[in-house]
């Protein structure tokens, strides 16, 4: 099975060893390290589940489940079974998988102040 | 009965870059309020200050060599600051009369290491924009009154341009300091061309909000290594 994220609101970013998907529907974000942040690249590339069983060093199986039931608990990423894989070369290389991290300290800021448009006749911003 | 909290207790952080207009309008009205000191720190502006002048309120007024930014020009203010409670004011908003006095008040009541009131929008020329155009609830920084110790503990990170002042915030919070916020206006804050909220997009705000997970991500990252 492939994924993608779910829609524009949920951003995929690569931080050195840690990768971040940051929903930007409520303003929480969740980290994904070592062996977890090799899985969550490779299916946001577009890889599909056998194929990254296939190719994988070492036995990746359960913590592919782990990763693709918490994705789609937390409803960041929707089956794509169509999608076209991203070219590059899969890497997954670390055998170490820490627990993945949902963070909410920025979430009062984000409500406090919501992404939204501003207006320019309007002034100043308004909540949708 | 504790005896009230002292406005001669608060150390005023003032940033200022210019001068901008209503600049004296702002220092005016911290200085009505009679806080412990009044510290401006000039980053290296391009045309000189005017004169300042309190008979109850010593002013301070430290200029940086070079342009760094609000951020860095706050630290600046949080290094000198001699004061157990701290405030700031941006250089062109305008604290009503009596409201750091209400701030002070709230903060004895509430026990907190941190109140957080709510701003009203004024356009260029100081009115007041209609209410369907005032901000919801914002971390404004003039709308806070907070111990020193906390920003000294939780400097403002130097690297961000925008959404600094909800990192700082953000940092406090998740610190276990305790807020209370409350509904009363205590800063009048000025809308103008090139802040961060005037006429800032959903793009670029949505930009802000990411540069802060980035900023936040970043320092989890340096807490690991340096526990390595």
């Amino acid at each position: 099975m492939k994924y993608e994220a779910r829609d524009a609101e949920i951003v995929w970013e690569r931080m050195g060893d840690e990768s971040l998907l940051i929903d930007l529907r409520v303003g929480v974000y969740y980290s994904f390290r070592e062996g977890y942040a090799g899985l969550l690249d490779a299916l946001m590339e577009g890889w599909d589940r056998e194929k990254i069983l296939a190719e994988a060093a070492q036995d990746v199986g359960s913590a592919l489940d782990s990763l693709e039931a918490f994705l789609l608990k937390e409803n960041l990423v929707v089956e794509a079974p169509e999608r076209a894989v991203n070219p590059h070369d899969l890497k997954l290389t670390s055998t170490s998988f820490p627990e993945i991290e949902r963070f909410d300290d920025l979430q009062e800021i984000f409500e406090m102040d919501p992404i939204h448009d501003g207006d320019v006749e309007r002034g100043w911003p308004v909540a949708p | 009965m504790h005896s009230p909290f002292s406005t001669s207790d608060v150390s005023v952080v003032m940033p200022v870059y210019g001068p901008p207009e209503g600049f004296q309008e702002a220092v005016a009205s911290v200085l009505d309020q009679e806080p412990g000191e009044l510290l401006i720190i000039d980053d290296a502006s391009p045309r000189p200050l005017p004169h300042l002048k309190s008979e109850k309120v010593p002013i301070t007024i430290h200029r940086l060599e070079t342009n760094s930014g609000p951020a860095a020009a706050r630290n600046a203010g949080i290094g000198l600051a001699t004061r157990p409670w701290l405030a700031f004011l941006d250089s062109d908003d305008v604290w009503p009369a009596g409201s750091l006095r209400r701030q002070l008040d709230r903060l004895q009541q509430s026990g907190a290491d941190l109140v957080l009131g709510r701003a009203t929008v004024v356009d260029v020329t100081g009115k007041e924009l209609p209410p369907e155009n005032q901000p919801e609830f914002l971390p404004l920084l003039g709308c806070m009154v907070m111990a020193a110790r906390l920003a000294r503990d939780f400097p403002f990170e130097e690297s961000l341009r925008y959404g600094e002042d909800s990192d700082f915030y953000s940092r406090i919070r998740a610190s276990g300091a305790t807020v209370h916020k409350h509904s009363e206006v205590v800063l009048h804050y000025r809308q103008r061309e090139g802040s961060l909220m005037d006429g800032r997009s959903g793009g670029q705000r949505r930009e802000d909000f990411l540069n802060l997970v980035r900023t936040a991500a970043r320092r989890r990252q340096q807490g690991r290594a340096s526990e390595d």
